[in-house]
């Protein structure tokens, strides 16, 4: 056909599209998904990056407790700085630090009648043997309680991956609601020119041909939606950074997303649009085309 | 050999009662036929048959030498552009010009832009609408929607050209026009099956006739002599 090479504006459709269902119906749907999902990923991003800042600054440290009253042994500890490979550095907190540190849990009074534990801050190299480094302390003080804050990074996480999974559930939900709307609109589209369509049909049109006008249709329509809702997604976000950069937030500067997340960002609506539009289109006509002889 | 053969052809809709019963005929190619009976005869059930609208519920129905209930549904499509079709209703598309509407058969057959321009216009010109290409149907008297719908018929050179009823509410010099226009076509080559209760026209153009009553055929017209 060679109305094929005349894209989009001048494309001229045997089946009256303007009449019937609204043309702007698939844009909004499918509008309204990519912005749900563009949003949802650019959350899903931003939380990656600032778990990852929270991580790195978690990851490369333990904290060695001592029984009050053993400077030898903690000295011991502190001069593993400059001997062990994996250590960057080794330092005892001073008795001050250590009631900072615990004053919110028992009370200045309280803090001054304790005889306070003993804590090394041990700071490791970057790809340094958690396990080994640990074995070694253990090794000059059996009785030490070395925190390598698993725990803490290992809540981090499971937030983290709790809301991501909310996040991509959530996503998916709107994608299937978008899925099952579009196809009920081309069904609907259908059944309005099916008398346009049975002509063509008779006339000796193939399947293919009549599809690919619905496909086509389909695809105008959400591509304009999916630009429209990533203009509006990036449009929440610029507005949500300018927000809280007033707000002087200091999780904001830890968001930062990298070029190629931005990309997957703005393309992959249009690319998942295009594709939707394509497969949900074909699939439904294809369904209504059999049932003519 | 035959261009159209029904062999004990009988139709049903659906669930309901038979409308064909064990109708049997042949077309050789460069006839022409008047299709004639009263009205629920079963007239356009049968043209439906003829221009694959509808697959019969028991019989055989061989078109071109092929038997179409061994045609493949891909293989379909290639065989209804060689059936020119003008419907009772006429069938346009109202959002196209008489020009798209008449181009509509070139452009599914893939053929070049610039031949569609050419004898798209060519043959509205023939039937009287060259001032008129630009024209939506809707504006468009019932014999000019005729002569479009007819045109669109027959812009494909189709083997076999159908009409069912195509004088049914126009003036009388109108269907007489559209008439010698089919009549034209027949010389040419295109074998014509025209569907009418207008008596007038069948005394006229005196073509054989297959009369249907009661969804049986009386006449069956390989038996008769053929005209033209
Ligand atoms: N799609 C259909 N579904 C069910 N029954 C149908 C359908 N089309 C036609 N019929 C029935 O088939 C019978 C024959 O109809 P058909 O239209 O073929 O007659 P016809 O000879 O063309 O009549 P007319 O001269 O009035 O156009 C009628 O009883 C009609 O009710
Ligand atoms: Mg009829």
């Amino acid at each position: 056909m060679t109305k094929k090479k005349r894209l989009f504006s001048a494309y001229k459709y045997d089946i009256a599209f303007s009449e019937g269902v609204s043309p702007h119906l698939v844009t909004w749907v499918s509008g309204l998904m990519v912005f749900f999902i563009a949003l949802a990923l650019a959350v899903s991003f931003a939380l990656t990056s600032v778990t990852k800042n929270w991580t790195q600054s978690l990851t490369g440290s333990l904290t060695v407790e001592l029984a009050p009253g053993a400077p030898a042994v903690a000295e011991k500890i502190s001069a593993l700085e400059g001997q062990h490979p994996d250590v960057s550095s080794a330092r005892v907190l001073a008795a001050t630090e250590v009631q900072g540190l615990l004053a919110p849990w028992l009370g200045d009074a309280a803090v001054g009648g304790f005889s306070l534990p003993v804590l090394v801050d041990v700071q490791l190299i970057d790809g340094a043997s958690v396990a080994r480094v640990k074995r070694d302390i253990a090794a000059i003080a059996p009785m030490a309680v070395i925190d390598d804050h698993a725990e803490a990074l290992s809540s981090v996480t499971t937030v983290a991956q709790v809301v991501r999974g909310f996040v991509s559930t959530l996503s998916g939900a709107v994608l299937l609601l978008a899925i099952v709307s579009i196809a009920g609109i081309v069904r609907a589209k259908f059944a309005i020119h099916r008398q346009e369509v049975e002509t063509l049909h008779l006339i000796g049109a193939s399947d293919e041909y009549i599809a690919r006008q619905f496909r086509h249709h389909t695809l105008r329509g959400v591509l304009l939606g999916a630009v429209l809702g990533v203009a509006a997604m990036a449009g929440v976000f610029i507005a949500a950074g300018m927000v809280t950069h007033t707000l002087n937030s200091t999780i904001w500067p830890q968001i930062q997303m990298l070029p190629l997340q931005w990309i997957v960002l703005l393309v992959s609506p249009l690319a998942a649009g295009c594709f939707i539009a394509h497969v949900t289109a074909q699939r439904a006509v294809t369904r209504e085309l059999e049932s003519l002889a | 050999m035959a261009l159209v053969t029904f062999s004990n052809v009988g139709l049903r809709y659906s669930t309901g009662p038979e409308i064909l019963h064990d109708v049997s005929f042949t077309l050789q190619p460069g006839s022409f036929h008047f299709l004639t009976g009263p009205s629920g005869a079963g007239k356009t059930s049968l043209l439906k048959l003829l221009h694959l609208g509808q697959k019969p519920t028991r019989g055989i129905v061989t078109l071109f030498g092929q038997d179409m209930a061994r045609v493949s549904r891909r293989d379909m499509p290639a065989l209804r552009r060689q059936i020119g079709v003008v419907f009772q209703d006429f069938r346009l598309m109202n959002h196209l010009s008489a020009f798209d509407n008449v181009a509509l058969p070139l452009r599914i057959a893939g053929t070049d832009e610039a031949v569609i321009q050419k004898n798209v216009g060519e043959l509205l010109t023939w039937v009287g609408l060259g001032d008129k290409m630009h024209a939506r149907p809707v504006t468009l008297s019932g014999g000019e929607q005729q002569r479009v719908a007819t045109a669109r018929a027959v812009i494909g050179r189709p083997r076999l050209l159908i009409a069912d009823e195509p004088t049914g509410n126009i003036d009388r010099d109108t269907a007489i026009r559209i008439l010698h226009l089919l009549d034209e076509l027949n010389r040419h080559g295109t074998t014509v099956v025209v569907a009418t209760h207008d008596e007038a026209i069948v005394e006229r153009f005196r073509h054989p006739q297959l009369r249907l009553e009661g969804g049986t055929l009386k006449e069956e017209p390989s038996l008769t002599a053929q005209a033209a």
